[in-house]
């Protein structure tokens, strides 16, 4: 005979209690908040752009159009070379839980922050678009396929724990692509990687140029939270 | 991992996110850390979305994820307190005596009562008789024998009947 046979039902004291018992829903904003989190560390296409329904809550039309631009920027420019321009598959996922820090200002080296013309960064901010490539960035897509392994490999060491080595392929790309693609992108993750190094200093004052420059990123929602995370110490 | 597995987890993570929430909730994860909970249960989620089997219920597999999520959380929590010497009964250590004892009155019965469980049972508890899902389906979302379900789900309604009985004592309700 098995254990099923032996299953009594449930007291009826018991089951009026689970059923007087109401869901627990969640707080206001929570699921964009976590959805933010969730959008520093994964590639996280608007499903509106598949289906034509805005299924979403917690955040704007206006603010997945961001999100779906800066995460398949590199599927949409790179149509038809997307294998070409990523030869290696490399994690996607960050792990964001902020281990302790270590307390030395000297872990890692600060990124320098990209040059950038006056007119080119309101620009990306009111349309929620990369500028126009101009002077020496390159949109050809090699270089994009550059980028994105550059990008995609700090952010697989920031998953590992390499908080320093995530914060010297970051700087690579910053100097070898100022005003690339995939700056933002790595903006917002030099930030979690500045906090993860213990540099909370640092890491504040790259949000408040990062905030300066996209006021509207899809990004600063976690960007908050990691500044939230940083010990008043730091 | 391609664009379309990104574009399904966005669309499992719209469906599904108020369930993750009220699941750690109901595993017993505080109003203060579900949020953390929760990032890290679709992290997890995400990681794991080449494994799921259409021909299975998602919620139990959710839920699945959210108990070790709430598990692992609820044991380093514990060595924490461990370590500093906090009392591990107190729910919120940084709350005052009297705030303690709000706390304490203004939780509902039975989720007083489900505190005093471990959560392993805990989770075979709410998924069977709080969302009614079948022992089989509860076994395979938690990775454990079908026995082994049964049997913590008999220890689990034992415990929550004496937690309840106690906690309506203390509280001075009358059932």
């Amino acid at each position: 005979m098995s254990d099923h046979e032996h299953l009594e039902p449930l007291e009826p004291e018991l089951a009026e209690l689970f059923a007087r018992e109401q869901d627990p829903s969640p707080s206001l904003g929570a699921s964009a908040r976590v959805l933010g989190r969730l959008a520093v560390s994964i590639r996280l296409p608007d499903p509106a752009a598949h289906d034509g329904s805005l299924a979403v809550r917690g955040l704007s039309r206006r603010a997945l159009g961001l999100a779906a631009t800066t995460f398949v920027l590199g599927a949409a420019l790179g149509a038809g070379v997307a294998v070409a321009v990523r030869p290696v598959p490399v994690p996607s996922v960050v792990v964001v839980e902020r281990p302790v820090s270590s307390g030395s200002a000297s872990v890692a080296p600060p990124i320098e922050h990209p040059p950038s013309s006056p007119s080119s960064a309101p620009e990306s901010s009111k349309s929620g678009h990369t500028p126009p490539q101009t002077g020496p960035r390159s949109n050809a897509p090699d270089t994009l396929g550059v980028e994105r392994q550059l990008v995609e490999d700090a952010r697989s060491k920031l998953a590992s724990g390499d908080a320093q080595g995530a914060l010297g392929r970051l700087e690579e790309h910053a100097r070898r692509f100022p005003r690339g693609h995939l700056m933002e992108e790595r903006e917002a993750l030099a930030i979690q990687a500045l906090a993860n190094a213990g540099r909370g200093r640092d890491a504040r004052a790259r949000a408040a140029t990062f905030r300066a420059r996209w006021p509207e990123s899809v990004y600063l929602v976690a960007i908050e939270a990691t500044l939230a995370s940083i010990p008043v110490t730091d | 991992m391609t664009d379309l597995d990104g574009t399904r987890f966005r669309r499992l993570f719209d469906a599904h996110f108020d369930f993750v929430w009220g699941a750690l909730r109901r595993l017993g994860v505080r109003q203060d850390d579900v949020e953390d909970r929760a990032h890290e249960v679709f992290l997890n989620v995400y990681r794991k979305l080449a494994d799921y089997d259409e021909t299975r219920p998602i919620r139990p597999w959710l839920f699945g994820f959210a108990y070790r999520v709430a598990s692992h959380a609820r044991r380093t929590e514990q060595r924490r307190r461990e370590v500093i010497g906090v009392d591990s009964s107190v729910r919120d250590p940084s709350a005052s005596p009297d705030e303690q004892a709000i706390d304490r009155q203004e939780r509902s019965i039975l989720l007083a009562a489900l505190d005093e469980l471990d959560i392993d049972r805990r989770a075979v508890i709410v998924m069977h008789d709080w969302d009614s899902v079948p022992i089989p389906e509860v076994a395979r979302a938690l990775g454990v024998p079908l026995n082994t379900a049964y049997s913590r789900l008999r220890t689990a309604r034992t415990e929550l009947r004496d937690a309840v009985k106690r906690l309506n004592r203390t509280r001075g309700t009358v059932r």
